[in-house]
């Protein structure tokens, strides 16, 4: 390009010319190289749910870390709606520049086939580049329900499935996903229970703290508040370790339903044949930022654990979880 | 009074969080004006840039904005018929019609009073009322809300123009368009055709874009309009609302602050629709209900003070259980969050400072936006003496570009011309606009409660009848619908009979 710049502009047909020929020359040359010094210009992450949820709060801390770290301009779009296919796809279809990455995450990736049949992409076209952080899935109760343990719920829902209420947000997603892992493990037909299907994890968790389901699932960004003000009782994490912030609170595992683990993790995926170099330049950026004290406490504000993942290990744990998926929504 | 109140009134009037409160009305009154570019979406923007700022600044500044917003998106509705905020949607109905007739002032004035009203009024009860009144929230379960929006959707009567019949039909018409793409419930795609732009299902701002602000600008084309008003206009001084007229908007804009607030500590009671329903009240309450819609001073001070009054409510659902109960309470959340700070009855007992700070710079705020609102009256009113030819094209740029900021596509600038066609195309045949976005409004509130509540009771509609206040919404959904259409279907047979006995004479 700089051969370009340093022509003598003195006729513009020849420099038009010059641009084009310049341009052919770059693309024909090295299709997948990066330009040198990236990032050069802003990057966009497109979130593909509402500004103000785990995913996006979680992001608008890394980016704001991206930006120091790179000194370009690193934005945050919300694209919500259409089971996040819409936002996926526009990502698919970018540019494998570098300048428009997937907030990657469970419903993104490893539980969209199950909720979407027909997709306008592939879901392993996209490249993975990093995982960055995770909250694990809680069971949650009214704070008068006479549910006291995990076990007391299952009792319950085991003496009568067909009136056991529970929220869903539909479709497949880490919520649904620890509803599906409870009922099998109790062998319950989950057909036969009271699904009440709810819009997004907010409205789930403001419908158990009112008391009008049995058992309600949220994340610690959602639940927070509620269970200061005493309205709300958490049964069990759905994780291998206790939350920081609710050290009495046992794990599934404690609590006697050692198959029972869900853990929703936010991640960056880029369009089909993303440069390894910018790969690289991610991975190294999300190791280091996920290791700064002070990234990991503003995290933790808004609900997520640190825990780093390189591009392998996270397409492995894709892989592993659509496995899970299709088992748990076949039935 | 306890020592948390005085420190906490004494730390708003702090030259700082003066700052913040001004910058975040001056952004508020900015992103109000221009349609699209909704609060929630420049508090997102503004989110990351909260954690370098102290705690109590960050949520001044992103209360100010949600509040600024209300006050500003009655600018554009009043004078160019385009919803600078959905929640001013229905401010067009008598505001536009009030520009035409030299009263742009007036209605702006009038709008930023009602706003002040509801704004002062809501802070003071945050601080006296909010910690007993916001277990509401949590009262409300899916057959209450199917009770409450069936009893919204008797606001359809004032909105259906002559024919209710026609007025249902349209409303049936937007539930119907609202359900496009995926299901929220449970993720199934509706009458996409396939379309991956259709699952994303309609946004609100482009269809109410298109079918006022652009198909207004068609129908001014089409009427070869000079000028949105041809007389002249007085000083700032003749347009501020006085005497018999300002008595009016007053009382208004108290009903509005009222009902607006009361129906705000719901989730899901978003201060667009309650809007509506305060627009429904005046109409019910007035003398002259046939007068609405040409250009009546309830009609913009109710709706005004409704929307604000309900931004404010909402500050009590969040702050004492964390509930947020609109997308832009969602951000505030965020932001409580981001700083470390945990909605509550606890953060009232070990933070009290800080709510006293907030609900005192709320006071502030609102005060700030009169002083800024009222001067620029005239300003405004102006507008409506710019000649068409250049007003048109302007408002048809600021339609395209308001369309397309919410959700960042180009899908919705052409949802956008094509509700503008059917904008147009309604208003040649004489079809009322309001039933339809009251309908897209309500209909997935009322589609969602009832399915909801379906699976919770079993499938059984017991529930109408097992759940005492969704059984008092119902029985008075239908009482208000029974005795309207029986008066209505008095009122036009007694007009019958004395024409009848004219003829004869």
């Amino acid at each position: 390009m700089t051969t370009v710049i340093k022509m003598q502009p003195s006729k513009r047909a020849s420099l038009g010319l010059g641009l084009a020929m310049a341009g052919a020359f770059v693309l024909g040359l090295s299709p997948v190289k990066a330009e040198e010094g990236y990032p050069k210009k802003p990057i966009e992450i497109i979130v593909p749910f509402a500004a103000g949820a785990s995913t996006d709060l979680g992001m608008r801390v890394i980016a704001t870390a991206l930006e120091n770290r790179w000194k370009v301009p690193v934005r945050v779009i919300n694209k919500p709606g259409g089971n996040t296919v819409p936002a996926v796809n526009d990502v698919m279809n970018a540019a494998p520049e570098g300048y428009t990455i997937l907030a990657d995450g469970p419903p993104q990736s490893s539980m969209l086939e199950t909720a979407v049949k027909t997709l306008p992409f592939k879901i392993y076209d996209r490249t993975f580049m990093a995982i960055a952080a995770y909250t694990p899935m809680k069971f949650i109760v009214h704070i008068d329900s006479p549910f006291k343990t995990l076990q007391d719920a299952a009792d319950a829902a085991k003496k009568d499935p067909s009136s056991f209420t529970w929220t869903s947000l539909g479709g497949a997603g880490a919520q649904d996903m620890l509803n599906r892992q409870f009922f099998k493990a109790l062998n319950i037909d989950i057909t036969k229970t009271r699904a009440l299907q709810l819009k997004g994890g907010s409205e789930a968790v403001t419908m158990t703290a009112g008391g009008h389901v049995n058992l309600g699932v949220g994340s610690y960004s959602a639940i927070a508040a509620p269970l200061q003000a005493k309205k709300l009782r958490v049964l069990a994490v759905a994780s291998s370790e206790r939350w920081p912030n609710l050290p009495d609170t046992p794990t599934a595992k404690e609590a006697g339903f050692p198959s029972i683990e869900v853990l929703y993790w936010i991640g960056f995926s880029g369009p089909k044949g993303l440069p390894a170099d910018i790969v690289a330049k991610w991975d190294q950026a999300v190791k280091e930022i996920t290791a700064d004290p002070a990234i990991k406490e503003s995290l933790l504000k808004v609900g997520l654990l640190t825990s780093y993942s390189n591009a392998a290990d996270m397409e492995a744990r894709v892989r592993k979880e659509q496995a899970e998926t299709n088992a748990l929504w076949a039935q | 009074m306890d020592n948390a109140l005085l420190q906490g009134l004494v730390a708003a009037f702090s030259g700082m969080n003066l700052l913040f409160a001004l910058i975040g009305c001056l952004l508020g009154t900015l992103v109000g004006v221009l349609p699209g570019l909704g609060p929630a979406s420049a508090m997102a923007i503004l989110l990351p840039i909260t954690m370098h700022m102290p705690p109590e600044g960050a949520i001044i500044i992103m209360a100010g904005i949600y509040y600024g917003a209300m006050y500003g998106g009655s600018t554009t509705s009043i004078l160019m018929n385009i919803p600078g905020e959905t929640a001013s949607a229905v401010t067009m109905q008598d505001g536009f019609p009030m520009t035409k007739n030299g009263k742009a002032g007036q209605a702006l004035a009038i709008a930023a009073i009602g706003s002040y009203m509801a704004g002062i009024f809501g802070a003071a009860a945050i601080s006296f009322i909010g910690p007993y009144v916001a277990d509401i929230a949590l009262k409300f379960g899916p057959a209450e809300y199917f009770g409450l929006v069936l009893f919204s959707m008797t606001a359809l009567v004032s909105f259906a123009g002559n024919s209710l019949v026609k007025g249902i039909a349209l409303a049936v018409l937007g539930m119907a368009l609202a359900g496009i793409g995926t299901d929220p419930l449970t993720g199934t795609q509706r009458l996409t055709f396939g379309n991956i732009e259709l699952s994303k299902g309609l946004d609100v701002v482009p269809v109410l874009v298109g079918l006022f602000g652009i198909s207004e600008v068609l129908a001014s084309m089409g009427d070869k309009v000079e000028k949105i008003f041809t007389g002249q206009l007085g000083s700032w001084l003749t347009m501020i609302p006085r005497g018999e007229e300002l008595k009016r908007g007053l009382y208004a804009s108290m009903r509005g602050t009222i009902g607006g607030f009361v129906m705000g500590l719901l989730p899901g009671m978003l201060p667009a629709i309650t809007a509506y329903l305060c627009y429904d009240i005046e109409k019910r309450v007035s003398k002259t209900p046939e007068k609405f819609g040409t250009g009546m001073i309830e009609g913009v001070a109710g709706p005004e003070a409704a929307n604000n009054a309900t931004a404010m409510a909402g500050f009590i659902p969040l702050l004492a259980l964390g509930i947020p109960t609109s997308p832009a309470l969602a951000i505030i959340l965020g932001t409580l969050m981001i700083n470390g700070l945990t909605p509550g009855p606890m953060l009232f007992e070990t933070q009290g400072v800080f709510v006293w700070t907030i609900i005192g710079s709320m006071l502030i705020a609102n005060t700030m936006l009169l002083v800024l609102n009222l001067p620029l009256v005239g300003l405004w009113a102006r507008l409506s003496n710019v000649p068409y030819s250049i007003l048109g094209p302007v408002v048809l740029a600021v339609c395209l570009i308001g369309a397309y900021a919410p959700r960042n596509t180009m899908f919705d600038v052409w949802v956008a011309i094509g509700f503008g066609v059917i904008g147009y195309a309604m208003r040649r045949y004489q079809m009322p606009l309001a039933p339809l976005i009251l309908g897209f409004l309500l209909g997935p509130m009322l589609e969602q409660s009832l399915r909801q509540a379906l699976s919770l009771s079993g499938g059984s509609l017991s529930f109408i009848v097992n759940r005492p206040i969704a059984l008092t919404l119902t029985i008075m959904a239908v009482l208000v619908i029974g005795l309207t259409t029986y008066m209505r279907s008095r009122s036009s047979e007694i007009s019958h009979l004395i024409e009848e006995s004219t003829n004869e004479t």
